[in-house]
């Protein structure tokens, strides 16, 4: 199981977001996307997932290109978590998991007894099983994350594609979650997920793909990746370096160095290059 | 205590939905009973039934087959259709103000009939003036269709049937504005406003096939609209194809509602007003809410029908004016209700 991108280009509304991207996530890998905002994260992930049709390249799902692929296959091996998804109406967060189930169902049949398993599953490993009878407007914003982040695992899909799955949780369940994302990839799956945390991303994914202006500028285990060159020409910051007791290192982004600043005045600047 | 939750969490929302259908269909065929039995004359119905059977034309027989039935008939259909088709755009478009005019086809089938009403063709042909709607409504799917096409955002969408909306709107105001004398005006005002008074088995004919075929594109999107609940993104990676269910929700609702408007006239907010009275008793899952939606929308519009004859006010009462009285302070005060539980 390996979900790729080989040159990938995305155009929206006239002005480049991907240019020419290519990278590959295998099953039981944990990749973490990063990188500074409008780099193009949430349009290369939706490029994988189907959802924004390429201008030139392809995304293959085990070398056949994703377009060939039925939808009802492509739902069953791809689940996708969407950035701040909302939940349209006051639903029970076990009906809101149970959609991932959706493309597991056979036409005019209820929930089979896998399904509800599936669901119970999803429910647990995302710690939302006690959140079961509550309804949509009573969720904190964490909570809601969680509950999406559990409809994403109701699919048990191969490959799981999240765009930032921690960015409303504290930090216990910031910990848990990436915790979580590792170990299903263990488990068999392959998850890319958009971090913004660094310290977090570094921590626990395998590697990391780092996205600049529409192209792929390191992609490498965390050590290799975040180097204090690339972080300060990518991200615009300086990090302080450390080692845990246990002899596990950790950066922290800590200084500002100003290299951005530039580059924010003139949003339009990459298409001119 | 576990297990058992688990076990009517299961059950639960499934089988209370089937029980839901099932007393609403029980409601529906009471008040259709109900509605063929309330008439301005006395009518012995075994009488009329069994002349009928026999087939002796008789007056009662002639009353059942030609008035009461049509009539109690057309308010089931055009209400199950308005009902059906306020689910779906509720859940479709994830707005609770989103009602089965919104995309303009209401309007467009009010402009078509009052077009042929205009150009004097009703007078010379019974159904011209049904027929006329519905090529209003047909010409407004095609439109909305081919205005979303551009797009794949339902904003696209509802901007697109506002703009018709305000169009054959205006388009209306224009036909009233030119009306030849004092009468016609009144009488296109009158139908505009919504009856089944004076219809007959051939608006029943006429409209059925083309709702009963409304209904299954609607329905069919059951499963589309519960993942539509997270996003449009979020149910195509679900495996739904958006541009088929946006094609078959607009044709759909173009037929249900655009056939109902063309034999009926406009019945305002039945469509608004049933979602809401649905959702909380479905758990709110947009899938669920389409039959028990379609359901109660039938019982309303004969209830409101009956009203309409039972009420001792002359000239009887518009069905559209009655559902709209009801209606709109309902609606208010269910908002406020949610509002405050808030």
């Amino acid at each position: 199981m390996r979900l790729s991108a080989e040159e990938l280009r995305v155009r929206l509304q006239d002005r480049s977001i991907l240019d020419g991207v290519s990278l590959s996530v295998e099953a039981g890998e944990f990749v973490g996307l990063v990188g500074p905002n409008g780099a193009g994260k949430t349009t290369l992930m939706r490029a994988l997932a189907g959802l924004v049709p390429p201008s030139a390249g392809h995304v293959l799902l085990d070398g056949r290109p994703l377009s060939a692929i039925s939808r009802d296959e492509r739902a069953r091996r791809l689940a996708v978590l969407v950035q701040s998804a909302g939940i349209g109406w006051p639903m029970r967060v076990s009906e809101v998991v149970a959609l991932g189930r959706l493309p597991h169902r056979r036409a005019f049949a209820g929930p089979s007894e896998a399904d509800h398993a599936a669901v119970a599953r999803a429910m647990a490993r995302a710690d939302v099983t006690h959140l079961r009878e509550r309804t949509e407007p009573s969720l904190s914003s964490g909570e809601r994350m969680r509950v999406l982040l559990a409809r994403a695992l109701a699919v048990e899909a191969e490959i799981l594609l999240a765009d930032e799955p921690i960015t409303a949780l504290d930090p216990a369940h910031q910990l848990d979650a990436m915790s979580l994302l590792r170990g299903i990839s263990r488990a068999g799956t392959g998850v890319v997920a958009v971090l913004h945390d660094l310290t977090l991303a570094a921590r626990f994914c395998d590697r990391l793909v780092v996205l600049s202006e529409g192209r792929i500028v390191a992609d490498a285990r965390p050590a290799l990746a975040l180097t204090d060159p690339l972080l300060r020409a990518a991200f615009g910051i300086t990090v302080l370096r450390g080692t845990d007791a246990d002899g596990t290192s950790y950066i922290l982004p800590w200084h500002r160095s100003g290299r951005l600043r530039e580059d924010d005045h003139d949003p339009a600047g990459q298409d001119r290059s | 205590m576990n297990a058992p939750m688990s076990f009517v969490t299961r059950t639960t929302p499934q089988a209370s939905s089937r029980r839901l259908v099932a007393g609403l269909v029980l409601l529906t065929a009471i008040l259709i009973v109900a509605s063929v039995a309330v008439g301005y004359a006395a009518l012995d119905l075994p009488a009329a039934l069994g002349d009928w059977l026999a087939g002796r034309s008789t007056l009662p027989a002639l009353v059942l087959m030609e008035l009461r039935l049509p009539r109690a008939l057309l308010g089931a259909l055009v209400g199950f259709s308005l009902g059906l088709t306020g689910a779906v755009m509720q859940g479709y478009l994830r707005n609770p103000l989103a009602d089965p005019g919104i995309l303009g086809i209401s309007s467009a089938a009010a402009l078509g009939a009052v077009v042929v009403f205009y150009g004097g063709l009703a007078g010379s042909l019974t159904l011209a003036l049904p027929l006329g709607g519905i090529a209003g409504a047909a010409l407004a799917a095609l439109g909305v269709n081919l205005l979303a096409a551009r797009g794949t955002g339902t904003l696209g969408l509802i901007l697109a049937g506002v703009g018709l909306s305000s169009l054959a709107g205006a388009l209306t105001a224009l036909a009233l504005n030119l009306a030849p004398n004092p009468y016609a005006a009144l009488e296109i005002v009158f139908w505009l406003m919504g009856s089944l008074a004076d219809r007959s088995m051939d608006h029943v004919w006429l409209c059925l096939p083309l709702m009963i075929l409304g209904w299954i594109l609607m329905l069919s999107t059951a499963r589309a609209l519960d993942a539509l609940a997270l996003g449009e993104d979020t149910a195509a990676s679900l495996g739904f194809d958006l541009v088929s269910v946006r094609i078959r929700i607009v044709t759909g609702a173009a037929l249900a509602v655009g056939s109902g408007v063309a034999v009926s006239g406009a019945i305002g907010f039945v469509g608004l007003v049933v979602p809401h009275l649905v959702r909380p008793l479905v758990g709110a899952r947009p899938g669920a809410s389409l039959w028990p939606s379609g359901l109660l929308g039938a019982v309303l519009v004969l209830g409101a029908d009956l009203v309409v004859r039972l009420l001792p006010t002359r000239p009887e009462l518009k069905l559209g004016v009655v559902t709209a009285l009801v209606g709109a302070p309902f609606l208010i005060a269910l908002l406020f209700r949610q509002g405050r539980g808030r």
